[in-house]
């Protein structure tokens, strides 16, 4: 299973633990992921810990995400970035839709 | 039993000999105390019957010696006096002496006396070799003990240190701590830590921190998720260890930029989360069994999550310390230990364990204590700076790989991906250069052989229908290749670059019309390449595309 997700009811979060490489096969397992967010989540994060390769197609699945949710810019956290991976993201000017750590 | 009668009259010697003989015993027999010290070499004497007054060497005099040598084995020496020796009994016994007998001798006496010290000597040797093996057992234990310290070593060796970060002190009860402390810093950046206390201490607790330390490290090195770690020691315990012994954890994980905490809790004492700005303590509480405890089913994983700051510090403690007593049999107070870490924010451990002596009142500590203080600061993952020698040694190498028709249906990217692996030089680059060459060939794939065009992939229902119709249309190919050639060479200057060459045999299209990088879902893949590379050319009317790959311009 290359994606997880739970919800931290205390603080109100919903995380997305995504392994391996980032990029179209998980189309819909990321899409199921966050469609399991409970309505009363406010704050949602990607883990990007153990993801060694992303992809455009995984950036696509981001602002999908994003835009399905309804939530505004930085209300997604993508947190544990590798180099690799956050050179990815600030190329694609992710920083200014989603909160990239 | 050999017994050796000192005398040097010979009337009394002959007397007791002739005796004791007809009682069983063998007998040697010395006039004087130089003799009878050469016979006790020579001979296996058990017990001696000595006279005190004799030319050359006196009783007192032999008596001395033969005690002196004879540390290990029970010899008893009978003094045999005459009445009116009676005032040197005193001198007697202070050289060494046993017992005595008064002369004349009483033989039933004298048989009792010597059955009496035959049994202390049998009961002296019993005492001796049950030393001995004490002895053996204890320099065996010490062996062990070193052995077992080695493999405690080997296992902490891995741990991440760095006191601005982390901090731990340990009151183990014996030479082997029962808690456990371990630190280790994920490659994506951050620090996970876990605090554990083996049920009991000692040894006994200790070798379970072998597997424990051994899980915990391979995990981190993949960058496992905290509910994940506790989930496999929960498994692992419960599996290894007997059923009586359990293991209460807190696993701490720390994002790499420092600003969300997360919190397995099982079975611990409370935990404190100190803003140090307000002072504000806030009490974390145990949310779970000790691992061990719960079958995987029923195992939860479920964490607290804390948004912090560089002015929060997370303070973990052993229940060693808040469950010691005082005289009054109290235990220590929830807010004594809230005062003492805001007692003194940068040396909070210290203070911590100040409060807790000064209160235990010289009670003995009855547990192993363990405290750790985490600092909620930024902590990088690997370096990834270049090595400019490792660049200008590396050897030009290149590769080539060709895939016909239904071969498209592979991720070439990954493959690839794997032999380029093998190099040194672009490890740390390997993320983006699987991601370059990934939207290259997915392009060369759908754009070049295939003639799907991104637009396609737009909505979530295009998308499935896209990736069908692609599959399709590999299935029918006949004749359509794909080759891709990487070629790696260092530049004098310590740079290095990666040439890649993506050809296919498929549509063409006007090099020179920008429109072709439409929007949407996919033409983020040609400005990705774009913004990646230093040099994106596109010739023989689209079928060839050659990017260059600076190696050191990456940062």
């Amino acid at each position: 299973m290359a994606i997880s997700s739970r919800f931290l009811e205390e603080a109100n979060e919903f995380q997305i633990v995504v392994t391996g490489k980032f990029d179209f096969s998980l189309l819909n397992e990321f899409r199921e992921a966050y469609e399991t967010a409970p309505e009363n989540a406010k704050k949602f994060s990607v883990d990007m810990r153990s993801v060694d390769m992303i992809d455009s197609s995984a950036l696509g699945m981001l602002l999908k995400m994003k835009r399905s949710l309804d939530l505004a810019d930085g209300e997604i956290s993508i947190i544990n970035c590798n180099s690799n991976v956050k050179k990815i993201l600030s190329i694609a000017k992710f920083e200014l839709m989603f909160s990239v750590q | 039993m050999r017994i050796l009668i000192v005398d040097d009259i010979e009337k009394n010697r002959t007397l007791l000999e002739r005796f004791l003989k007809g009682r069983g015993y063998e007998v040697s027999s010395a006039p004087s105390g130089a003799v009878a010290l050469e016979i006790l070499n020579e001979q296996a004497i058990e017990l001696v019957l000595m006279d005190i007054k004799m030319p050359d060497m006196d009783g007192f005099e032999a008596t001395r010696i033969i005690k002196s040598k004879n540390n290990d084995q029970y010899l008893p020496v009978i003094f045999v006096t005459a009445l009116s020796e009676e005032e040197a009994l005193e001198e007697a016994l202070a050289a060494g002496g046993d017992d005595f007998i008064s002369k004349p001798v009483n033989l039933g006496i004298l048989l009792s006396k010597i059955k009496a010290h035959s049994r202390i000597r049998e009961l002296h040797g019993e005492v001796t070799e049950k030393n001995q093996q004490l002895a053996r057992h204890n320099a065996r234990l010490n062996r062990e003990h070193s052995l077992i310290s080695h493999f405690f070593d080997q296992a902490q060796k891995n741990c991440f240190v760095d006191a601005s970060v982390i901090k731990s002190t340990s009151v183990p009860m014996s030479v082997f701590n029962g808690d456990t402390v371990l630190v280790a810093k994920r490659p994506s950046g951050g620090i996970t830590v876990l605090l554990g206390d083996f049920t009991g201490h000692g040894l006994s607790a200790a070798v379970g921190t072998l597997p424990v330390s051994q899980i915990f490290f391979q995990m981190i090195e993949e960058n496992a998720y905290i509910g994940d770690i506790a989930r496999e020691l929960n498994r692992q315990i419960g599996t290894l260890l007997p059923i009586e012994m359990f293991f209460a954890a807190t696993l701490i994980e720390l994002s790499a930029n420092g600003d969300r905490l997360m919190v397995w809790h099982g079975g611990m004492p409370d935990a404190y989360l100190l803003n140090q700005e307000t002072a504000d303590v806030t009490i974390i509480r145990s949310s779970h069994l000790p691992l061990g405890v719960r079958s995987t089913d029923e195992f939860d994983d479920s964490v607290q999550l804390y948004y912090v700051n560089e002015n929060y510090k997370f303070i973990a403690i052993t229940d060693g310390l808040t469950e010691a007593v005082n005289q009054a049999d109290e235990m220590i107070d929830v807010d004594l230990i809230i005062q003492s870490i805001n007692n003194n924010h940068d040396d909070i451990l210290n203070s911590i364990i100040n409060t807790y002596q000064n209160f235990s009142e010289g009670v003995p500590q009855a547990d192993d204590i363990s405290l750790i203080e985490l600092n909620c600061v930024e902590v990088a993952g690997e370096n990834q700076s270049e090595n400019v020698k490792k660049l200008q040694q590396a050897i030009p190498w290149q590769i080539k790989v060709r895939v016909e028709d239904q071969e498209m249906l592979n991720d070439l990217a990954e493959k690839v991906m794997s032999l380029v692996g093998y190099t040194d030089v672009l490890k740390e680059h390997k993320g983006i250069i699987h991601t370059l060459i990934s939207e290259m060939y997915t392009n060369a794939v759908d754009h070049g052989v295939l003639g799907l065009h991104g637009s396609e992939k737009d909505s979530e229902e295009a998308f499935d229908a896209f990736y069908a119709e692609r599959e399709n249309r590999i299935k029918k190919l006949d004749g359509a290749f794909i080759e891709i050639e990487l070629t790696y060479g260092s530049n004098g200057d310590g740079s290095a670059e990666l040439v890649i060459v993506m050809r296919h045999n498929g549509n063409t299209f006007d090099v020179n019309d920008k429109t072709i990088n439409d929007s949407g879902l996919h033409g983020r893949g040609m400005d990705l390449i774009e913004a990646i590379c230093d040099s994106v050319i596109y010739s023989d009317h689209g079928r060839r595309l050659t990017v260059i790959y600076n190696i050191a311009s990456i940062n």
